[in-house]
């Protein structure tokens, strides 16, 4: 056997043997560094008679050609075998750790896209009012049996000063400063004399829509709320409207919504009582129009399937994350 | 209001099963809060004949009583009086549900009990019963559930308070008769009255808050107990039943839902309606003794008030066992005057609640006789003659009602005959004025009629909403997108901090607000709770109360924010009130532990953060300076302040907070006040096209020295290509460094110019640290 045939016997058991990169790098500069066994015997080529010189040269010259690049090949592959293998991919990674709304956010943010889309234009209104606003003029003058309905925070040695039970009164404020066509939507506070309890909270959250011009009519509030609620419950959610009281609308309704199987009442509206557009100095003879009021709590509560109202202001962060988006 | 199946049907002719008519009164506006089989649970209740009655072997108290019944026979223990043989009693057999729970056998001292032989307590129909109950005229095949009419269904009806109408049942009956398209059945109320009876002189002085008062007496009658169908119902209904006399007015306030009063004639000389006098007392029917303030509508005899106009009568005044002849008084007061006494003296009574939301001014003769033909039927006696006392003009009131208006409004268009279809449903009768215009007569029952707005909401309750079709109206000119407030960009901003939005209630204690604002604060007169006394006047306390909650509940690293308003008194002024939009943050506790990342306590700069990042995203220049007087709240506090007026504030809280809202990790929170606030116009800027160069220099200050004040140094050296001056390493150590500090700056040059030369940008940090160097800081070697 030829020094080159035995070589290449070496050279191949020992890759069979290598796997890691430093392996293949060794078997290389064994063979083939500047003091390698096949670079020494290129150099002793020359002491060999010239006839065999030719034929040793050929071979050794072969065994550099092939396995020079072949231990390089084998090196980066396995370097990125190496490499791939130490990423573990079952440890967690760097995430980002964001925080999320609010689901009452979450809720206000869909309601101002339905709303801004039919052409409704967002407006504010304190939550400290007068008697007027938060009464009165909403055709619930003093000692109404209305008012019964609702308990009403007053502020200390702030006579006529109390805290609005609905967010009606925007409707009142409004309609002061804008004349027909009005088309608004308010989402705001308001404040009950109500302690906690599952379905009960001190203050809460509604929202607020009115739409006064000429020749609205039921039909045009129907269609608004019924789009309102397709949208956010899904087309085709069973609606039923029913006849109910509130002072400054008439006709007025309640809506309920059949969800999970059960009717679930959401909001309740009406036409805008004559009395009330009088209030703010609008002919009821020539303008008509719709409003309608909503707790956006009972929205998130139907919506995500929650229980207890109180879990809105308790702020755990148990509750929070579950409003990832 | 309560409302019995069986009794409804006395005035209308129901199509509907019990369980079915629940669909009708909600189709109808009345919600059907409960509603109830009355049989349900009852069907092992049998009439048994007592057959034995032994005496029990250990206990006196108790007797074995053998009973027969239809079929078969049975052996119970009771400890009732009057149980003798012969006699017929209801016995309620194992599996009966009974108002003390279910029947079953059970052991009684050592005797074995089959069943309980009932009491009207056991089964609900009375409060306390004496003995069990002893039926009359009755065999064994009487069904004892037919007898004592239970078969029968109760319903809770929420009225709303427009429509007092429906707080009786022949108003009830009315609606029911416009939607079945029914008669209503009018209850007999003619009587015979005696013209030899003499009335009591009846005066009113006050007609505004009585317009209308009649009386009559009903003489020689015999007060007792009413019979049993009258105490069924009236205690089904939620009234207790007293006398046949008292009970009669209560069954006509139910019937007819008109309240009704009777005197003992022999207590009262003449009837006066009037103020009271200052100081003038009354004790009441409720056993509580009033003092009357002046101009408490009152009905007087000559010496002294004898009851609170509507709402109760006196107690010396009331029909007892002895009386033999009363004065009946059917009366109508004015809503207003009526409610103002009732919130005056928190006194609701079946009858109050009926004046203050509005009683018929037409019905009470009709009442009066209604009344009158019971009492007589119940405890004999003569009637007399009605005095009726008026006002001038009590009638129909009339409203104008166009067809096309009462369409305008349901967006139905209805035809003439449509309308004149639902008021004859209704039972208004009208004249047809013109082709489309009508005068209707209104009832004076329905006092919530007014126009013509009213009339199209009857049309839709008598007809449903189905008939009216849907339609949306979308202006030309809409703005289209969705128009985001400042509020949702700032929101958007601190969420990838890992900041979670809460929303906390707007209440909060005194000792809060005063940790940490200075403002004059909004108080509540009517407070639920010492810890709701107070509008907020900071976001911090809500933050706290959350954050505590949730480092309590485990959580270690809790970071928060809400936007929101404050509410600060501003006496004096127009509006003495304001409510400035805020946003607070908090973090507490840790940073999130990861294996990449060693987890810290949160600090200041955590929330400082916060600013710097505002500062940038909103282009607005903050500067920060140590509070000169702190609030109570804070451990340490700085001043945000912009253009010079304070805007916020960044703290750590004080321990006694923290101790209050039992937290022992430190706090930092920052409040910034949003008034002024708005998104910057995005302008964009060239920049520079060729690469910027880094430079990073350590300086060596004194302690104490400011961060803020070494890179104002650093731009005062004035050099233009300097883009970016950062703080990437502030290093201490005594022993290294003995009382300096080394602060890092790494600096970023640039030019529009061309690419910097190294030699240029040497020049440029020897400039910088010339500059330095007049402050006294050296470059660190």
């Amino acid at each position: 056997m030829t020094e080159a045939e035995n070589l290449r016997r070496e050279i191949e058991e020992e890759i069979e043997k290598a796997s890691s990169p430093e392996d293949f790098e060794n078997i290389r500069i064994k063979y083939f560094g500047k003091k390698g066994l096949v670079t020494k015997a290129l150099k002793s080529l020359k002491d060999l008679p010239i006839e065999k010189r030719k034929e040793a040269g050929a071979l050794l010259n072969a065994l550099k050609k092939e396995f020079e690049p072949l231990l390089k090949k084998k090196r980066e592959e396995a370097k990125v075998k190496a490499h791939k293998k130490s990423w573990d991919y079952t440890l967690p990674g760097r995430r980002i750790l964001k925080g999320n709304l609010h689901p009452l956010t979450l809720v206000e943010l869909k309601i101002r896209e339905i709303f801004s889309s039919l052409g409704f234009k967002f407006v504010d209104g304190p939550y400290i009012e007068t008697d007027w606003y938060n009464f009165e003029a909403l055709n619930v003058p003093p000692h109404h049996p209305a008012r019964e309905m609702h308990d009403t925070f007053y502020v200390k040695n702030m006579p006529g000063l109390l805290l609005r039970t609905h967010t009606s009164p925007v409707q009142i404020r409004t309609m002061e400063k804008i004349k027909p066509p009005v088309r608004v939507g308010h989402i705001g506070r308001v404040f009950r004399v109500d302690a906690f309890d599952a379905s009960h909270a001190p203050a809460f959250t509604q929202f607020e829509g009115l739409y006064v011009d000429k020749g609205v009519s039921f039909r045009d509030l129907k269609g608004t709320i019924m789009h309102f609620i397709y949208e956010l419950f899904g087309k085709g959610t069973e609606v039923k409207f029913l006849p109910t009281f509130f002072p400054f609308t008439e006709p007025s309704a309640e809506v309920y919504m059949k969800w999970k199987g059960e009717w679930m009442e959401i909001l309740g509206c009406g036409m805008v009582h004559p009395r009330v557009l009088k209030n703010v100095g609008i002919d009821p003879e020539k303008y008509t129009g719709f409003a309608f009021g909503m707790g956006v709590e009972r929205i998130a509560m139907i919506k995500y399937g929650i229980k207890d109202i109180r879990l809105f202001s308790e702020n755990n962060l148990k509750f929070l994350r579950q409003f990832k988006i | 209001m309560k409302v019995l199946y069986n009794w409804l049907r006395e005035y209308i002719d129901i199509k509907d099963s019990p369980e079915d008519l629940v669909e009708v009164f909600t189709h109808l506006g009345m919600e059907v809060e409960e509603s109830r089989n009355l049989k349900e649970g009852l069907s092992g209740l049998k009439t048994a004949l007592i057959e034995s009655v032994e005496e029990h072997p250990s206990d006196p108290h108790y007797k074995i009583v053998g009973l027969k019944l239809k079929d078969g026979s049975l052996k119970c223990v009771s400890g009732s009086e009057g149980l003798e043989r012969g006699k017929f009693v209801f016995v309620a057999t194992s599996g009966t549900k009974l108002a003390s729970g279910i029947v079953g056998k059970k052991d009684v001292k050592g005797v074995v009990s089959e069943g309980n032989i009932v009491s009207l307590e056991d089964l609900g129909l009375e409060d306390k019963s004496e003995t069990v109950f002893f039926p009359e005229n009755v065999d064994l095949d009487t069904s004892p559930v037919e007898y004592l009419g239970l078969d029968d269904y109760l319903y809770d009806l929420y009225i709303t308070p427009n429509r007092p109408d429906l707080l009786g049942y022949l108003g009830i009956a009315a609606e029911l008769g416009a939607f079945y398209r029914e008669k209503v059945h009018i209850p007999p109320y003619g009587v015979e009255e005696d013209p030899n009876i003499n009335v009591p002189s009846i005066k009113i002085e006050d007609s505004t808050g009585c317009p209308r008062y009649t009386g009559r007496v009903i003489s020689g009658i015999r007060v007792a107990k009413s019979p049993l169908w009258m105490r069924r119902k009236l205690y089904l209904s939620g009234i207790r039943p007293i006398s046949n006399v008292v009970d009669v007015t209560n069954y006509v306030l139910l019937e007819l839902g008109h309240p009704l009063h009777a005197f003992d004639l022999d207590k009262i000389d003449q009837i006066i309606v009037r103020g009271a006098r200052d100081g003038e007392k009354i004790l009441a029917l409720d056993g509580k003794e009033y003092t009357l303030a002046k101009d408490t509508l009152v009905i007087a005899d000559s010496n002294s008030p004898v009851a609170i106009a509507g709402i109760i009568g006196g107690e010396e005044s009331s029909v007892q066992n002895t009386t033999t002849s009363i004065f009946l008084e059917s009366a109508y007061f004015d809503p207003r005057v009526v409610a103002k006494s009732v919130f005056k003296y928190g006194l609701r009574t079946e009858s109050s609640i009926r004046f203050m939301k509005g009683a018929d001014y037409c019905i009470p003769p009709m009442a009066s006789s209604r009344a009158a033909r019971l009492i007589q039927e119940l405890a004999g006696g003569k009637i007399s003659k009605l005095v009726d006392v008026r006002v001038e003009g009590l009638g129909e009131r009339k409203i104008t009602v166009r067809t096309e208006r009462v369409s305008g409004l349901i967006g139905i268009k209805l035809e003439n005959r449509e309308l004149e279809d639902l008021l004859e449903r209704l039972n208004f009768s009208y004249e047809k004025l013109d082709s489309t215009e009508y005068r209707v007569h209104v009832p004076s029952r329905r006092r919530d009629i007014e126009g013509e707005a009213d009339i199209a909401e009857e049309y839709l309750r008598i007809n449903g909403f189905d008939g009216v079709s849907e339609h949306i109206h979308i202006p030309d000119n809409h703005p289209g997108d969705l128009p985001l407030d400042f509020s949702y960009y700032l929101r958007e901003y601190l969420l990838p901090g890992g900041f979670f939005e809460i929303k906390s209630v707007e209440f909060i204690s005194k000792r809060e607000h005063e940790w940490f604002s200075e403002a004059s604060p909004i108080e509540i007169a009517n407070p639920l709770s010492p810890d709701m006394a107070v509008m907020r006047t900071s976001l911090i306390p809500g933050l706290l109360r959350a954050g505590s909650l949730n480092i309590r509940y485990g959580n270690e690293d809790v970071k928060l924010f809400e936007i929101g308003r404050v509410f600060i008194g501003e006496k004096g002024k127009d509006t003495p009130f304001k409510e400035p939009m805020r946003l607070a943050v908090f973090a507490g506790g840790f940073t999130s532990r990861q294996w990449y990342k060693k987890n810290r306590k949160f600090d200041f700069y955590d929330v400082k953060g916060v600013l710097d990042g505002l500062s940038e995203f909103l282009n607005m220049k903050f500067t920060l300076v140590e509070s000169e007087k702190s609030l109570p709240g804070f451990l340490f506090s700085v001043d945000i302040l912009n253009n010079g007026r304070k805007v916020g504030i960044i703290g750590e809280i004080s321990p006694l907070v923290r101790k209050h809202f039992e937290v022992k990790v430190p706090l930092f929170v920052l409040e910034l006040d949003l008034e002024g606030l708005k998104l910057p116009l995005i302008k964009f800027s060239d920049f520079s096209r060729f690469p910027s160069v880094r430079r990073d220099v350590s300086i060596l200050v004194p302690k104490g020295t400011r961060a803020g004040d070494i890179i104002k140094y650093v731009l005062d050296a004035g050099i233009k290509e300097l883009e970016k001056v950062e703080v990437v390493d502030v290093f201490e150590d005594s022993k290294v460094l003995g009382d300096k500090v080394s602060f890092t700056l790494s600096l970023q040059f640039t030019s529009f110019e061309g690419t910097l030369e190294s030699s240029t940008v040497d020049e440029y940090v020897n400039r910088i640290l010339q500059v330095l160097k007049q402050h006294g800081y050296e470059q660190r070697a």
